[in-house]
């Protein structure tokens, strides 16, 4: 099995979109022209948000592995020192004496974009828009397992290629500690 | 200019041939859908009879690229516990085959009628994008369709 990560998200995406765009009309036996390219788009869209959804899932991952890494290597940078004060407000408000993995696992990735947004200077405007760019994203993520037995309405369904760009640029700019901008 | 009225005269007698040739493969097909359906009503007039089933024809409009708006004859059956079938002509120009009668239970497609080679048979999607599997239209297997259906 190959290692999950961005790069191999996209190309199974890319791969996925070629398989559906090349079906011959023997897979489409029986339907009219039109009913064969509502199905095409339909399997288009349902690649897009499997994918939208594995890229969100890396992202929160990383963002959480991020978190963890902040306080379990002590590192001093001023957005690690912002993610280790959350964690310990975190810590507080909870009962019981939770592992700092733990807190990483529970603490919803929404409070530590919000967190990193507020602390990016005036100068970071586009690490600021990042985050929050993330946090728009975020409902969807919760929403599709559960698509069959909706709670509510469809969220804003991410492209891939959007996903994968904002990845890149928050890890260039939130989780490279040496040449952080904000 | 007489090159280009040529051109033009061409692609107007080309368009008047293809207008009749679609008018005459509408036609067959209104005429395949019409057959179907009083087959169906013809096997089912013993149930009919002793008020087990209620037969009707529904005219479906249907529209078509090639073929533009017609109507075509479908079935309604209605059985004594209510339950409704219906068989509602799609379209004469469907992939890989002459034409598609869909069998509808509510707004379910339960199974296909379509028309290849000059011959009806059953169709049904297994999955979505796979062959689906096929076998033939008859007085019998139309039974055991509907008992299944009833059951």
């Amino acid at each position: 099995m190959h290692e999950i990560t961005i790069e191999s998200l996209m190309g199974d995406y890319r791969f996925a979109l070629r398989c559906i765009r090349s079906m011959d009309d023997n897979h489409f036996l029986y339907l009219t022209p039109t009913e064969r390219e509502k199905m095409r788009g339909r399997l288009v869209e349902e690649t897009r948000q499997d994918h939208a959804f594995k890229l969100l899932a890396l992202l929160d991952a990383a963002l959480r592995n991020d978190f963890y890494q902040s306080r379990a290597c002590r590192r001093g940078d001023p957005v690690s020192m912002l993610q280790r004060r959350l964690h310990t407000e975190f810590r507080n408000e909870r009962r019981g004496n939770l592992r700092s993995m733990d807190v990483a696992r529970r603490i919803a990735v929404d409070r530590i974009l919000l967190a990193v947004e507020g602390h990016a200077s005036p100068l970071a405007g586009a690490v600021k828009r990042d985050c929050r760019i993330a946090r728009n994203y975020l409902p969807f993520l919760r929403w599709y397992p559960s698509r069959h037995s909706p709670p509510g309405p469809m969220p804003l369904v991410p492209d891939p290629e959007d996903l994968a760009d904002l990845h890149q640029r928050l890890e260039e700019q939130v989780f490279d500690h040496d040449g952080r901008t904000v | 200019m007489t090159e280009l009225e040529n051109l033009l005269r061409q692609r107007l007698d080309e368009r008047r041939r293809n207008h009749a040739s679609h008018a005459g493969v509408r036609e067959r097909w209104i005429l395949e859908c019409e057959t179907v359906a009083r087959r169906i009503a013809d096997w089912l007039r013993p149930l009919e009879a002793k008020g087990y089933v209620d037969v009707s024809f529904v005219p479906t409009p249907i529209h078509e690229e090639l073929l533009g708006d017609y109507e075509a004859q479908g079935v309604r059956l209605v059985f004594v516990d209510d339950r409704v079938l219906r068989l509602v002509p799609m379209a004469r120009h469907v992939l890989g085959a002459d034409g598609r009668i869909d069998v509808m239970s509510i707004n379910v497609c339960l199974a296909m009628l379509i028309r290849r080679d000059g011959e009806w048979c059953f169709a049904r999607r297994e999955e979505r994008t796979g062959p689906p599997l096929t076998w033939r239209f008859n007085r019998d297997t139309f039974h055991d369709f509907l008992l299944e259906f009833v059951r």
